[in-house]
């Protein structure tokens, strides 16, 4: 019996919801294996004393989670990164780019729905960070959230003694999209103008993070006719995701003209990597390990 | 306490700016000793990746040299590509707090010795004048 850990950090619970979903396969993985402890699904109190796989979705933005990161990482064999928050810093992580309690004061002097007085966060971290900036990960499942099967194989391939394989592939190599090599000088909102359905989205001028994103995903959101995201992270070959991207677009600008401008240069070529890109990793401090 | 000297990366092509900092060395040109020079085969060779990757190391400034457009570029539209590159990575440096002032591009040819030492002393001005750049503060800070 394989003792496994399902938690959420800072995070959304989706990459968790996402592992529920596996349906069938995960009645395979639990006839088999155990789960003990997961605070989302089931009734539990203490991180157990021994783990052999433990998976953990969500960043890291209090003291309290530094700490059960390295409790969860001392107890477990396995450790795997279960989503972008977790691999990357993921979305909340972009709030970096503000001090902390600046950020708290903005959000709760709002007025509607959000409440006027501010809540008492005890030990809050100033910056968001990646499960991998304080302990050794030793797998990563990214996505925003991961794909079902991708889940389903790397859990599958360990339970069995095997070891996951890391997709070496970007996003364009499974999307059905062609490219001709006519760029659009303008960029464009996905909102302004009709896809061709059969060119390359990035050649039309919608901004695709495509080409530096890691595959494996099967291009679901090019293929539905939405720009993709980003959401898997830097490919294999590149280490950050953003100036990748950045370079990849000098080709695509054929004129330095004015139209061409992201409106959110970090927010948009990091959305997901933020806290691990190279930069903000000095100017974040990158976590002490 | 010593005056803050800046430390200033320039990556110079190989075919117009280096020779013209070559021009400004035997024409004797004085001009600061801040400038670290890194020779690339093209300017639009140059990575937004290795200028970041300047200014991760403490670079307080960086500069991008390149043959004069349209028509100078040995390999005819480099110099375009590095001229877009700068332009997003300097509004990307703008949004990560590093000021964009701190990275500069210039046509310099081969027969601009004295443009390449007039570059060089503007730019290490500018860069006292913006203090040290907050990448290089965390660096010292974490010392």
């Amino acid at each position: 019996m394989v003792k496994i850990l399902l938690l959420g950090l800072s995070g959304d619970t989706g990459c968790q919801v996402a592992t529920v979903g596996l349906h069938e396969t995960l009645l395979g993985i639990l006839k088999a294996n155990e789960l003990v402890y997961a605070p989302t699904l089931m009734d539990a109190k203490e991180i157990p004393e021994k783990i052999d796989v433990a998976i953990i979705e969500g960043g890291v933005r209090t003291e309290h989670e530094i700490e059960t990161t390295k409790k969860i990482r001392e107890r477990s064999s396995i450790l795997i990164t279960l989503g972008s928050c977790a691999c990357f810093g993921g979305v909340p992580g972009l709030a970096n780019l503000q001090p902390g309690e600046e950020l708290l004061k903005r959000v709760y002097s709002q007025k509607g729905t959000i409440p006027a007085q501010m809540p008492k966060i005890d030990r809050l971290l100033p910056k968001q960070q990646a499960i991998g900036d304080y302990v050794k990960v030793d797998f990563k499942i990214p996505g925003c959230p991961p794909e079902t099967t991708d889940i389903a194989s790397v859990l599958t391939t360990l339970l069995s003694g095997g070891t996951p394989e890391l997709c070496k592939t970007d996003v364009c190599e499974l999307c059905p999209r062609e490219r001709i090599g006519v760029y659009s000088k303008k960029l464009k909102r996905i909102y302004e103008e009709v896809d061709d359905p059969k060119r390359c989205l990035l050649e039309q001028g919608f901004l695709c993070m495509g080409p530096a994103t890691m595959g494996g995903c099967g291009a679901p959101c090019p293929k539905a006719g939405m720009p993709c995201d980003g959401c898997r992270g830097p490919t294999a070959a590149n280490s950050d995701q953003g100036l990748t991207m950045l370079d990849a677009l000098t080709s695509l600008t054929r004129e330095a003209n004015e139209n061409f401008s992201l409106p959110q240069y970090v927010g948009t070529l990091y959305r997901y990597t933020y806290p691990s890109s190279r930069l903000a990793k000095v100017l974040n401090g990158g976590g002490k390990k | 306490m010593s005056e803050y000297e800046p430390k200033l990366v320039g990556f110079l092509c190989n075919w117009c700016s280096y020779a013209g900092a070559d021009l400004a060395g035997v024409s004797r040109f004085q001009y600061p000793t801040n400038l670290r020079v890194i020779r690339v085969m093209c300017s639009g060779r140059v990575h937004p990746a290795h200028i970041l990757e300047a200014f991760k190391d403490g670079a307080d400034g960086v500069l991008v040299a390149g043959c004069h457009i349209p028509t100078d570029c040995h390999y005819i539209s480099g110099n375009f590509k590095a001229q877009r590159r700068v332009a997003m990575v300097k509004k990307l440096m703008e949004q990560l707090g590093i000021e964009p002032e701190r990275l500069r591009l210039e046509w310099i040819s081969a027969a601009e010795g004295d443009k390449f030492a007039k570059t060089i002393r503007e730019m290490t001005e500018d860069l006292k004048k913006l203090g040290p750049s907050p990448v290089a503060k965390v660096l010292k800070e974490a010392d």
